[in-house]
């Protein structure tokens, strides 16, 4: 480009910067604890982007370190970007239970919360055929025999774990009794719904839903606290089993970082959630928005951290290294 | 959705000037590594995967696939121009090709293997289009039992059918399943063998094992025992075309090739040697004077390659209906839909349909654009052997290292990669097969997992392996295929002693 | 190379399988064997393939004790070229131990040289411009065009 050019484009520019927050960060890494692709990656990639657009970031830097449901890149992001006040990680329950399985000598306590982003209910679907046909039918026939009815779902451990253990607890058994046979990704769980080889199967319903359109399954109940847009499936609270658990994902910020410099991060995912960019991957992604920011989120994450540890340790999971 | 009316969409999805371009791409690139020594598809194709956080899934797959393709057309020059296989799927070629092309007839070798890939992917295309919808219906009734006996019967397969001694196979089978346990087990959360280090929480990564295996232990061993041989690339000379004769001579092997080759790229025996071997030995038997065969017989170009195409589109059909991957490369390819969230098995085609569709579509519009590709583009991928070698395998070494460092940029992931680079160098010395190795390491954790799953879903009756008609049948082939020789082998030393 | 050097090759490798499952088996005690509803727990795997390498290994063993592996091809004539293999090994090594420090494309470029070196080029600036220009290139992609993060230089940038 040459010089002359540049002219009216520098303006352009300046203008821009001008109209944009005082506040605005102007370097800011985003950590992803998890492989390109995937949940989290999405979640932080698009949140930046719309951080961007709101003009509250100017660059943003990304790094993806997957492993160990998180816990790999929460302890690298924990002690490298220690007191930065321009770094964020993506994290969740998933990374609540993997730290506390895997025994992890950091976990998200580590951290400095700054917001709950999204969330996913899970949802709980049986063959088309099957003879039960609520979450109370469930509950009587754990209670009868709980190893004859096997449920469905994600990684050992892993909220539908988590959940299918809550059930069996609100029938009044031991978590551990519960026979719930793992699967590497919700597309296998339910082709073992679908191919009659569980009674039951638990996801988060974005994996369920076309499903459960289609008449090929038949959906028991949703696990949030409201019934899910555009799904007609009542709640187990509806039912009168008194759980609730969400599949949540929210950005942390690094230890020892300022109540000042919180606020700053605070306000700059604040102005992108506000954003009409983040608004579109919401729609396009299927996700609900669960925002919940500052002590708020801390104490939610804390209560959080409790109640899985609680019931993890009721699974039967095995004694760990 | 009917096979014709997902076909029609999928065209519509593939035929975007996006979509037509990625295709491009992928074969052009699938070409270029197909001719180049030391370098396949499994491992370009897992160098690509980082492009997966830019491009859309239907895209990069349809590239992906492209790769794959591309490598099987690419692989026959090197044979045919170079007395050296490109890939090991194009050992075959090599016998029959290259002597063509010392006779001059290069063109003509070149030539029968486009049309006979062509012939054979189109055809078996036609046979994916058909076939994987019902397999993928019938697939759902696949309970754990059934899977865990497919697996068996995968392990045996490889083990004992590939290179020349079985006990070598099954040592590499069980070093491979030994890597595969490291890590966390799916039906416990237990974490085995990972030595306290959380690098290893998840397992090693496949792409880290298949490029330290194949690209680097290749490359080692290319640079401290083949320093002295000498490659000629043959020129191309004479008739870019083949003759009147040679199409009437190349029709047979091209059909057989493919009828060959499909129903082995079906079966879970890691990949596209066996066929390429079966047809050429076909072809040998059934060719009027046998004497021709090493001088240069064209049907021993045209079968084996046609049954190599046929091999690779066919393992596309458990690919993509059970999710379980035949060859290293479909692993690979397994885990560029993983990126995406997307688990290939009996419900692909219902979820993701319009994805599926695109890609079977891609393959016909690949195998068209290969053809066109490879008469016109011969001189150039012929220029890309002369690239010199110490250029060449540096540029191998670097992407390796990208590719193993890329995904999570930690150092341990280098270091596993040099520690594959060497276990792959010291297996090609002892003559210890590759394949048996990388598909214990892909399918050893899930057989384990299926039994696991099996036993508790029927509260440990083991009954369920054999009361269920299609595990049974598995297992019992899978008995036979290890017992067989046994049993033939004493049956003839008590013959000899009477 | 004299039959007598492959056959300490096949002995190392027999021995080096057994070494592994005797690894596997100490092992073992630290995976719990409970499998809750399926009688078959974490530590059954692991189990069989200890004894499976522990069988191959120990008949690959008496094999190569007993005058060599069967069934093996004719061995290549050449003899391991030592230098040729540590330049590459070598630079491997050196590589996993710099990217950190001093970048992805430095990195990069010297083990291009290394490797090229092993392959017996005579021309390291040679070597060295067409290493950097790839490693410089696939920089720019993997950070400008995937934003995927690559070690920068301590200068920062490339």
């Amino acid at each position: 480009m040459k010089p002359h050019r540049a002219w009216p484009a520098a303006l352009v520019l300046a203008a821009a910067l001008a109209a944009a927050p005082a506040l605005a960060i102007d370097q800011m890494k985003i950590m992803v604890p998890a492989g390109p692709g995937g949940g989290f990656d999405q979640t932080g990639r698009n949140l930046g982007a719309a951080m961007q657009a709101a003009g509250a970031v100017r660059n943003i830097q990304y790094e993806n370190k997957g492993g160990a449901g998180g816990a790999i890149g929460l302890a690298q992001f924990v002690n490298a970007s220690k007191g930065d006040p321009n770094a964020l990680i993506v994290s969740g329950m998933v990374t609540v239970g993997a730290t506390h399985l895997n025994r992890s000598p950091m976990s998200l306590a580590n951290t400095t919360p700054v917001a709950r982003l999204t969330a996913e209910a899970e949802a709980i679907i049986v063959p088309a055929s099957s003879p039960i046909r609520n979450a109370k039918d469930l509950l009587a026939a754990i209670k009868a025999n709980p190893g004859a009815v096997s449920f469905s779902g994600g990684s050992a451990g892993g909220t539908d774990h988590i959940l299918a253990g809550l059930l069996a607890k609100e029938a009044g058994i031991d978590p551990g009794k519960v026979n719930y046979v793992p699967f590497t990704s919700g597309a296998e769980a339910v082709a073992a719904v679908l191919g009659g080889q569980v009674t039951a199967g638990i996801s988060g319903i974005g994996e369920f839903s076309q499903h459960i359109r289609a008449g090929r399954v038949r959906a028991l109940a949703v696990s949030g606290a409201e019934r899910v847009a555009g799904a007609d499936i009542p709640t187990l609270r509806e039912q009168g089993v008194d759980i609730e658990l969400v599949n949540w994902r929210g950005v942390f910020g690094p230890p020892g970082i300022t109540a000042e410099q919180r606020k700053a991060l605070i306000a700059a995912v604040e102005a992108g959630i506000a954003n009409a960019k983040w608004k579109e991957t919401l729609v396009k992604l299927d996700w609900s928005s669960y925002v919940l920011t500052g002590d708020a989120f801390s104490g939610f994450v804390e209560q959080e951290s409790k109640r899985v540890g609680a019931i993890l340790d009721s699974l039967n999971l095995g004694a760990k290294k | 959705m009917g096979g014709l009316d997902g076909l029609a969409g999928g065209f519509a999805i593939a035929f975007t000037a996006a979509n037509l371009a990625w295709a491009f791409v992928g074969c052009l690139l699938g070409t270029a590594v197909g001719v180049l020594p030391g370098v396949g598809p499994a491992v370009t194709i897992a160098l690509l995967l980082p492009l997966t956080t830019q491009l859309e899934a239907t895209s990069a797959l349809i590239m992906f696939c492209g790769v794959y393709y591309g490598a099987m057309y690419g692989g026959s020059t090197t044979s045919i121009l170079l007395n050296s296989p490109g890939e090991s799927a194009s050992i075959a070629t090599t016998l029959e090709g290259n002597a063509m092309a010392r006779r001059g007839r290069a063109g003509a070798a070149l030539a029968t293997a486009a049309i006979g890939s062509f012939v054979a992917g189109t055809v078996s295309t036609v046979l994916v289009t058909l076939v994987a919808p019902p397999v993928a219906e019938w697939g759902l009734s696949f309970g754990p039992p059934e899977k865990f006996a497919l697996m068996v019967l995968a392990f045996m397969t490889i083990s004992a059918v590939l290179g020349h001694s079985a006990l070598r196979g099954f040592a590499s089978l069980f070093v491979g399943l030994f890597i595969g346990l490291i890590g966390t087990d799916v039906m416990s959360g237990q974490i085995r063998f990972a030595l306290g280090l959380q690098e290893l929480y998840d397992g090693i990564d496949v792409v880290v094992v298949a490029v330290g295996l194949f690209a680097v232990g290749e490359t080692l061993h290319v640079a401290s025992h083949e320093r002295r041989v000498v490659e000629t690339v043959e020129r191309i000379r004479g008739s870019l075309w083949m003759s009147g004769r040679d199409f009437r001579r190349s029709v047979g092997p091209w059909l057989r090739g493919t009828a060959i080759g499909f129903p082995f790229g079906t079966m879970p025996a890691g990949g596209a040697e066996i066929p390429t071997f079966l047809s050429y030995a076909t072809e040998k038997r059934l060719c009027k004077g046998p004497d021709r065969f090493g001088e240069g017989a064209i049907e021993g170009v045209a079968g084996p390659e046609a049954a190599n195409n046929a091999s690779v589109t066919a393992a596309l059909i458990p690919l993509l209906t059970l999710g379980l991957p035949t060859s290293a490369t479909a692993a690979i390819i397994l885990t560029g839909f993983q990126q995406y969230g997307i688990q290939p098995g009996p419900l692909l085609f219902a979820t993701q349909a319009d994805l599926v569709w695109a890609l079977i579509a891609s393959l016909y519009l690949g195998n068209v654009m290969l053809l066109v590709l490879n008469r016109p583009m011969a001189g150039v991928w012929a220029k890309l052997l002369t690239i010199p070698r110490p250029m060449l395998y540096a540029g191998i070494v670097v992407f390796a290292t990208i590719g193993a460092y890329g995904m999570r940029n930690s150092w341990f992931d280098l270091f596993l990669l040099l520690l594959f680079g060497l276990l792959g160098y010291a297996m090609k010395r002892s003559d210890i097969p590759v394949a048996p190795c990388l598909v214990g390491m892909i399918l050893g954790p899930r057989a384990d997992t299926e039994l696991r799953r099996a036993l508790q879903i029927s509260q440990s009756d083991f009954s369920v392996f054999l009361t269920r008609p299609i595990s049974a049948a598995l297992l019992a082939f899978a008995v036979l295929l290890v017992a067989a020789p046994v049993l033939v082998r004493r049956h003839n030393a008590r013959r000899g002693r009477a | 190379m004299t039959p007598g050097g492959r056959d300490k090759g096949a002995i190392a490798v027999s021995l080096a399988l057994v070494a592994l499952a005797l690894f596997v088996f100490g092992q073992l005690p630290s995976i719990p064997a409970d499998g809750g509803y399926s009688v078959l727990g974490p530590r059954f795997a692991p189990m069989l393939v200890g004894v499976g390498l522990l069988a191959v290994g120990l008949m690959l063993l008496r094999q190569a004790l007993a005058g060599g592996w069967r069934a093996m091809p004719p061995p290549p004539d050449e003899p391991l070229h030592r230098p040729a293999f540590l330049w590459i090994a070598g630079g491997m090594a050196l590589h996993m131990a710099i990217i950190g420090t001093v970048g992805f494309t430095l990195a990069s470029t010297l083990l291009f040289v290394l490797v090229a070196r092993g392959f017996g080029s005579r021309r390291p600036a040679h070597d060295a411009i067409v290493g950097a220009v790839l490693a410089a290139s696939v920089f720019l992609f993997f950070t400008r065009i995937l934003r995927l993060a690559l070690p920068a230089s301590p200068l920062g940038g490339l």
